[in-house]
């Protein structure tokens, strides 16, 4: 996750003033209670009325002098999907009398909702105060947020009348998504098929079961003794082609996030045992992550919703031939036609399709 | 309990009990204006019934949605709460007769109807309150008894009610208002202790500060009374019907309506049937009027002049501006003061008490018999010199004139000639209250005796005057009440709105005016002369002691028994719930905490959620939680957490034991994720979640705080 990042903090700026439609409601009242005194010559409607305006007026006066304010945000800027992250509103009375209650609130302006919104009544500030609100939230998807706005109410008594202060905040944040701990596909090799170039590499890759033809030496007896069963440590098969992974999906959808996650994870597992990992674009052009983080940050900002065409498929799996493999991570909208048209320009290309 | 939820529960609290002190004010001040039995017993329905509602949190709307069900095809609570005051307005309703035919000891007072009315709507919504939308409308009720309260004040002492209930409502808007605001946050920062009182003292002082200026700066605000001056509210049935105003200062007949059935005054059963209020002496056509000048206080009565002295008792809530008596008042003892005018009308200031109220009236009763008004001489020295008592309307048609003419022509004396208009008004019209209305333009008289032929007491008795004023004799026209009802109370004659009545008296020389009923079967019953009858004085009299029947006991006899009964079921219906809610549940580990103010913080988060799913993802009605989160599972949330956060729900609403607060925040952390996930979903998500929680699972829910690890 990447490092917070102070938002430099905001000019002073003057709260507006904003009419509730509730507010008429009082006011007709009145004026009504005020005839009925006039026709009837009774004192008590006058007095109900002038109630009604004095409630009214009381919210106006609450919030007629306007608050200078002074914001400032502390935010993150890449957070795992997941994963808590905190910000902080800073809030600086510049008024020289004391603020009454105030909302303050954060909310990113995507059309996505990757991160909740976050709202904290503060019950006061004193003149020249400062106060920080601190909130921990949990992004719910990948994607990128751009900007984000604090928006400052002060809400008068009753609920008539309120001041606000809209600071806009531009600083971008990129939700990476959650590297999935389980069922990842697992990146070539070991089963005796594959890839046509094989290196053994010094690094463990995992343990399974002895198969006729597995050395002696490569027995894992810690394992051995675990489970019962003769286990064999196999060492990292490295391919000589590269890893392509092809995104199509619609961003939100969670069997689509889901196998992002696991693609997250096994081209992760790839950049450890230094595989290329290619990510598809949607003209067919490939980035390529030469470290986890910036795969994290293309996995991120992938967006292709529609299948690629033939002639983008093609280009993409240019970087899988001879050897490489094709990882797809795709939603339940992809159709199966597609996959099966990926299949075949990759034994075209020779490239492995790797199942999910 | 994270530090919002218990800023948000006291102000929570706080609002219900501003609230309630508000109602309970406003049902004092009812009390002030009409009493009545009936606002003590409702104080203590209200009380029960909010205190009982106290203990369940207030929810969002969407929440009240959500726990409506799956089976769209059963009411809202909320449409079964309007329901249920539906059904108590419909009841009450039918049980006090909103139209003013319930009788309350003798008095009818439209307060008490309208007030048992508005209380059980009162006690019906607070039954109903649930969010704090509904607490606001629980506030506009409290205003519309407030308004009530004060159309129907007659003194001052309902001021102080009304006063502290509009500051209990002040405090009321604001913790609600304040309540509101917080039900959104996630996190109250800052701020030291007593957020309640910083809540609503300042802003509900404001208020004060600002309606009393405004009260001030409004111009005619010095100049308004305590009491609603009805007189002033024109409508068609009041204007001018002298039954809603004895002393009203016109008189026009073109007006039409019911008029009031409630008790003015009561008299004693052996006092005369014909009490006057207001003598009219000009009409135009359409309309009579008063212009008699106030001269000085009544005098004491002539030598010879057959006197009487009455005690009235007053009944009527409103203000009586005029002194009642059997003939012309002499002599006034009571509140206020009285001045007669130069027309004889007895003008009475200053009497505002709350009745019933007590006044004793000496008056001169002219009343002589047949044979006396006959030998009562004609025109002459003797008739009264003002022109005004013979005048007519200037464009009366020459046909009343001739009419006129003809009936008297053959009568040899005034008191002949009285006889005959009177015969030929009674033979040859007919009474109607609901006569029609002359057109625009055209003489009431003209009209009643060559147009309509139908008309009621003020039609006959201007026709009689215009008929004898247009022959010369001193005719005025006379409004007050006739004959009254002697079965309210025994040894009394109330009188009440629909006994006004209007008739003539005419000046016989050496007499003086006597009274005459032209109206068709009202016969005035003529006195020996110098009959004098005294009652005795107010100040000595004592009350009558009755010794009613078990029936009687109770005020309004049958009808008020019958509300008292219902009154009673209600308030002990409301009891037993109270008691079946309190009483300990079978089986229930007598360590655990029975005390459950309301949802869970997960329960809380798990509506949300649940709110927020659309239709297609619904649960089967027969499918458990557990069944349910078999079923969940996706990259932001593992399976085991969306599992995890659902057991602990299950324990929250289920178990003896509840969950950890640490426990608790992990759960309301998922479901807070899941519900943000269902937002930033496409429309054809394939993630499934649970249904709406059923209604049984709503509830049999137990909650309770989370226990500390």
């Amino acid at each position: 996750m990447g490092t917070a990042v102070d938002v430099p903090a905001c000019a002073p700026v003057d709260a507006r003033l904003a009419v509730a439609r509730t507010a008429w409601l009082p006011i007709g009242c009145a004026a009504a209670l005020f005839a009925v005194a006039y026709v009837t010559r009774a004192v008590w409607p006058q007095l109900l009325g002038c109630a009604l305006l004095g409630l009214v007026g009381a919210s106006l006066l609450a919030v007629w002098r306007p608050l200078r304010l002074q914001v400032r945000i502390d935010l993150p800027d890449r957070v795992v999907v997941g994963k808590p992250f905190e910000t902080a509103v800073v809030v600086r009375n510049l008024s020289g009398r004391p603020a009454r209650a105030f909302v303050v609130r954060h909310r990113w302006l995507t059309g996505r909702r990757l991160v909740a919104p976050h709202a904290a009544f503060v019950d006061g500030l004193k003149a020249g105060g400062e106060i920080v609100v601190r909130t921990t939230r949990t992004p719910v998807a990948r994607g990128v947020l751009a900007a984000s706005e604090v928006r400052i109410d002060a809400t008068a008594p009753f609920g008539f009348f309120s001041r606000y202060v809209v600071v806009p905040v531009s600083r971008e944040l990129l939700v990476l998504p959650l590297l999935a701990t389980a069922s990842a596909p697992r990146v070539a090799g070991g089963e005796g098929g594959g890839a046509s170039i094989r290196t053994i590499g010094a690094d463990a890759g995992s343990v399974r079961d002895w198969r006729p033809g597995d050395q002696a030496r490569h027995v894992q007896w810690r394992s051995t003794a675990r489970t019962g069963r003769l286990s064999v440590l196999e060492r990292e098969q490295v391919s000589g082609g590269a890893l392509v992974v092809l995104i199509v999906g619609r961003n939100g959808e969670a069997t689509f996030e889901a196998a992002i996650s696991r693609a997250a994870s096994a081209c992760s597992l790839a950049l450890r045992r230094r595989t290329t990992v290619l990510i598809a674009r949607a003209d067919g052009g490939c980035v390529r992550a030469r470290t986890e983080a910036s795969l994290l940050e293309l996995l991120a900002r992938a967006d292709v919703p529609e299948p690629l065409s033939e002639a983008a498929l093609q280009r993409a799996l240019r970087g899988a031939a001879n050897g490489g493999q094709v990882l797809l991570a795709n939603g339940p909208s992809v159709p199966a036609e597609w996959r099966v048209a990926v299949r075949r320009a990759a034994a075209a290309a020779g490239a492995r399709v790797m199942d999910e | 309990m994270n530090r919002r939820d218990a800023v948000l529960r006291r102000v929570d609290d706080a609002a219900r009990a501003a609230l309630l002190s508000a109602g309970l004010l406003a049902q004092w001040a009812m009390w002030t204006v009409a009493h009545s039995r009936v606002y003590p017993i409702a104080a203590l329905v209200l009380m029960g019934i909010s205190i009982e509602s106290a203990r369940r949190r207030f929810v969002t709307a969407r929440s009240v949605t959500a726990r409506s069900g799956p089976a769209r095809r059963r009411l809202s609570p909320r449409g079964l709460a309007a329901c249920r005051i539906l059904g108590c307005v419909i009841l009450v309703e039918i049980c006090v007769g909103i139209v003013g035919s319930l009788q309350w000891g003798g008095t009818v007072s439209m307060a008490v109807p309208i007030g048992v009315l508005l209380l059980t709507v009162q006690a019906a919504q607070a039954m109903a309150i649930e969010s704090r939308r509904d607490a606001k409308l629980g506030a506009v009720i409290v205003v519309a008894i407030l308004v009530a309260a004060g159309a129907f004040a007659t003194t001052a002492a309902a001021g102080v009610p009304i006063v502290a209930s509009v500051l209990a409502l002040f405090a009321t808007a604001a913790l609600l208002q304040r309540g509101t605001v917080l039900a959104r946050m996630h996190d109250v920062v800052g701020g030291a202790g007593a957020p309640v009182f910083r809540t609503f003292l300042v802003p509900a002082s404001s208020a004060v500060v600002i309606g009393t200026l405004v009260f001030l700066a409004l111009p005619n605000s010095t100049s308004l009374g305590t009491r609603t001056d009805m007189r002033y509210v024109r409508t068609a049935a009041s204007q001018g019907r002298a039954g809603n105003d004895p002393g009203a200062r016109s008189l026009d007949l073109r007006v039409r309506g019911a008029l009031s059935d409630g008790a003015v005054f009561a008299v004693s059963v052996t006092a005369p049937s014909y009490w006057q209020g207001a003598v009219f002496d000009t009409f135009d056509g359409t309309t009579w009027t008063v212009t008699g000048v106030a001269a000085a206080a009544p005098t004491g009565p002539a030598p010879d002049s057959p006197t009487r002295t009455d005690t009235v008792r007053v009944l009527s809530a409103q203000a009586l501006d005029v002194v009642l008596a059997p003939g012309q008042a002499t002599a006034y003892n009571g509140p206020g003061r009285a001045v007669v005018d130069a027309d004889g009308t007895s003008r009475l200031t200053g009497a505002s008490a709350a009745p019933p109220w007590t006044y004793a009236v000496t008056s001169v009763n002219a009343a002589a018999s047949a044979a006396v008004l006959t030998s009562a001489a004609g025109t002459g020295s003797a008739d009264p010199t003002d022109p005004k008592w013979t005048a007519v309307e200037a464009g009366l048609p020459s046909r009343v004139r001739a009419l006129a003419a003809q009936l008297t022509g053959p009568a040899g004396t005034r008191y002949d000639a009285v006889t005959a208009v009177e015969e030929y008004l009674r033979s040859h019209e007919t009474y109607d209250l609901n006569s029609p209305v002359p057109a625009v333009g055209v003489d009431a008289v003209d009209d009643f005796l060559f147009g309509s032929h139908h008309g009621f007491c003020e039609q006959f008795a201007t026709a009689a005057v215009v008929m004898l004023r247009s022959v010369g004799i001193p005719t005025r026209l006379v409004t007050g009440y006739s004959h009254g009802d002697l079965t309210s109370e025994a040894g009394e004659r109330v009188m009440r709105g629909v006994d006004a009545h209007a008739w003539i008296q005419v000046w016989y020389p050496g007499t003086g005016w006597v009274a005459s009923d032209p109206t068709a079967t009202s016969v005035l019953p003529v006195l020996p002369v110098g009959t004098v009858v005294t009652t005795k004085p107010a100040v000595a009299s004592t009350p009558k002691v009755h010794h009613p029947s078990v029936v009687r006991a109770v005020p309004g006899g049958r009808l008020g028994w019958l509300v008292l009964i219902l009154v009673g079921a209600t308030v002990v219906t409301v009891l037993l719930r109270i008691f079946a809610r309190w009483r300990p549940r079978a089986g229930a580990v007598a360590a655990v905490d029975t005390r459950r103010p309301g949802d869970g913080p997960t329960l809380q988060a798990y509506l949300r959620l649940d709110a927020a799913l659309g239709s297609g993802q619904a649960r089967e009605p027969d499918e458990t939680l557990r069944e349910v989160s078999r079923r969940l599972g996706g990259p932001i949330s593992a399976r085991a957490e969306v599992s995890a956060a659902l057991e602990c729900l299950e324990r929250e609403c289920y178990s003896v034991r509840p969950p950890t607060v640490s426990e608790v925040s992990a759960a309301v952390d998922v479901f807070d994720r899941l519900l943000v996930a269902v937002g930033s979903q496409h429309p054809s998500t394939v993630w499934t979640f649970p249904l709406p929680m059923s209604q049984g699972l709503a509830n049999s829910r137990r909650t309770g705080t989370p226990r500390q690890p």
